[in-house]
């Protein structure tokens, strides 16, 4: 069988799975097997549990490195692996659409990282090569983003290593080196998560049970434990996931590196980003902090708690450091500049504090909309992005002259909606806004 | 009228009564079928002949509503083609305007259940890249459904501009 293999030590790194397994099995057979059994020998009876899952392990993972081959030739790389039943997935290189570098936390281990791919359209749209040294896997990332180029991949642009002359140090891009455009402190980024929403609210939730246990004592554990488990996620997505998070111009788009455990590498292409959010929660306010989301065209949503950490642009930087990142994506987009039409004071009925928060508007660059009191959020549609715009009118905002207006961007964090505006602006409000989306897209079409 | 529901050019271009009837069908069958069934079991096992009353009593102003919402519901779908967009409203009491550039769509389609394909009638759906855009014009005559799908296919293709 010809082809490359992948290095030899990932034959080890998901043996942590099989342990883990192990212990699982173990703690149920000591909770289940009663209290009439020595020490001695439930403690050989985990002993013997977690050893044979850990050989198991890697008797498996030896067979299926053994069994895995990567093939790489003029049109495309592939991927061959499974020990019984063969797999084999293609990725022509016109298809691609990233190469990206991940380091899961058991890979660091072995100082291995994973090469994913990611391809344009379908439901498989992933190949990741498991896993892979630094070094191997930089070079293969250059390779790849070559290729796609040359063979007209539209999201790749041209890597910086072909205009350079030939038999030059190929630069690695995971060993990225052009100063950071910005770096979020670790100590901000933890001082920002324990003043946030998400982490205030089960936190209180949590006091709350505390103090009812301490009147009740034994019915606390039980509920307690969802809200550790919902603590437990927020740090995860939004400390530990963006740990030392770094951001850095690159060729095609902006470059994140981030995480603790696992360092996620990632590109946010220039040419497919659709629109921007900057939350600002209430407790964030005094401390002018904000957060930032982006939506992607074709970026793989995933629906659990993990796509709020792929989805981030910026997850704690001040105003004006958020405000240079936008300029990075869309040029000439402000949105402080921005002049917007506010909701009037009789919309208070269907937002007794928040109709203050609310406006929308529009100008030669981008629509913006704001909203919300608690969390306040401010989306920011280009114009050349808009998709399209709907007005909607419920009886009892008829009764009061106002309606709502969406521009809607795919599917992402951006929702941009003006809601309860007075009627009178909303309709010139879409009208505008439809103009300046045509003529963004004719600018687009002639360039 | 509320200009914030106007059409874009003179007037909205109506979808047909017949949508009326299709509604009514539909209501109909949801409400007396369950209807029929719940007074039948409880004149068989209860008894409660008030219950058989009440239950027929309100079924059947269900039907009456149903027949005047399916009259004002059809009235109020309407569409408009701009030069540059596609423009759909509906809705009496929540309202819904939403204007679609051509150079957006990605797709158009065609769908008649049974009921309708027996009317002649077709649902017109659009879509872009965003699912929240839903532009969907139902009671579209089957051949000028057709028509108006091959139309929006191909200004979308002509004035595409990628996402």
């Amino acid at each position: 069988m010809q082809g490359q293999r992948t290095h030899p030590a990932s034959a080890f790194v998901r043996v942590w799975i099989w342990i883990a397994a192990g212990v699982v099995a173990f703690g149920r057979d000591v909770v289940e097997g009663g209290g009439d059994r020595s020490l001695l020998s439930i403690l050989w009876i985990g002993l013997a549990l977690v050893g044979a899952a850990a050989l198991l392990g890697v008797v498996f993972g030896y067979l299926s490195w053994s069994f895995t081959r990567y093939f790489i030739d003029g049109r495309e790389i592939r991927l061959e692996s499974g020990v019984l039943t063969r797999k084999s997935r293609r990725a022509p290189y016109e298809r691609i659409q990233s190469v990206d570098i991940a380091e899961p936390f058991a890979a660091r281990i072995f100082r291995l990282c994973e090469l994913r791919i990611e391809l344009a359209g379908g439901d498989d749209s992933r190949l990741s090569l498991q896993y892979l040294r630094h070094a191997d896997a930089d070079r293969l990332r250059h390779l790849l983003l070559q290729r796609a180029y040359e063979s007209g991949s539209h999201a790749v642009a041209a890597p910086a290593a072909a205009t350079g002359e030939p038999g030059a140090p190929v630069p690695s891009p995971h060993l990225d080196l052009s100063p950071p455009i910005l770096v979020v402190r670790p100590v901000r980024l933890v001082v920002a998560t324990v003043v946030s929403t998400e982490f205030l609210a089960p936190a209180a939730f949590m006091l709350v049970l505390v103090v009812v246990g301490m009147v009740f004592p034994g019915v606390v554990i039980v509920g307690v434990l969802p809200f550790l488990f919902w603590i437990g996620q927020v740090i995860m997505s939004r400390v530990i996931a963006q740990w030392d998070f770094t951001l850095r111009r690159g060729a095609t788009g902006l470059h994140v590196t981030r995480g603790l455990l696992s360092r996620v590498s990632q590109t946010i292409p220039y040419d497919r980003v659709q629109a921007v959010v900057v939350h600002q929660a209430a407790l964030w306010r005094p401390l002018r902090l904000q957060r930032a989301d982006v939506t992607v065209a074709g970026a793989s949503r995933e629906t659990d708690s993990a796509s709020s950490s792929t989805d981030t642009l910026v997850p704690v930087a001040r105003p004006d450091e958020i405000r240079m990142v936008l300029g990075e994506l869309f040029a000439d987009v402000d949105p402080a500049v921005v002049p917007r039409a506010r909701a009037p004071r009789r919309s208070w009925l269907f937002a007794p504090v928040g109709w203050r928060f609310r406006s929308a508007g529009c100008d030669a660059h981008a629509f913006v909309a704001d909203r919300g009191w608690v969390m306040h959020r401010t989306d920011v549609v280009p114009h050349a992005k808009t998709q399209s715009v709907a007005i909607t009118q419920g009886p009892w905002q008829r009764r009061r002259g106002l309606a709502n207006l969406a521009v809607h961007t795919p599917d992402g964090p951006v929702e941009a909606q003006a809601l309860s505006l007075a009627s009178s602006d909303v309709r010139g409000l879409a009208e505008a806004q439809l103009a300046h989306a045509r003529a963004a897209r004719e600018v687009r079409g002639e360039a | 009228m509320d200009s914030l529901f106007d059409p874009p050019a003179e007037r909205w271009q109506r979808v047909s009564v017949k949508l009326r009837t299709v509604h009514r069908i539909v209501l109909a069958v949801w409400v007396t079928l369950p209807a029929v069934v719940a007074c039948a079991l409880v004149a068989l096992l209860l008894q409660w002949w008030w219950l058989v009353a009440l239950v027929a009593a309100v079924a059947l102003a269900g039907l009456v509503w149903g027949w005047f919402w399916a009259a004002r519901s059809q009235a109020a779908w309407g569409f408009a083609e701009n030069a540059e967009d596609l423009w759909i409203r509906h809705g009496v009491a929540w309202r819904r305007l939403v204007a679609v550039p051509y150079g957006r769509v990605q797709y158009v389609d065609v769908t008649a259940g049974p009921l309708e394909r027996a009317y002649g009638i077709a649902k017109v759906s659009l879509h872009t890249a965003s699912s929240s855009t839903s532009a969907v014009i139902p009671g579209v005559p089957a051949d000028d459904a057709v028509r108006l799908r091959d139309r929006l296919t191909e200004l979308g293709k002509t004035r595409g501009s990628g996402i």
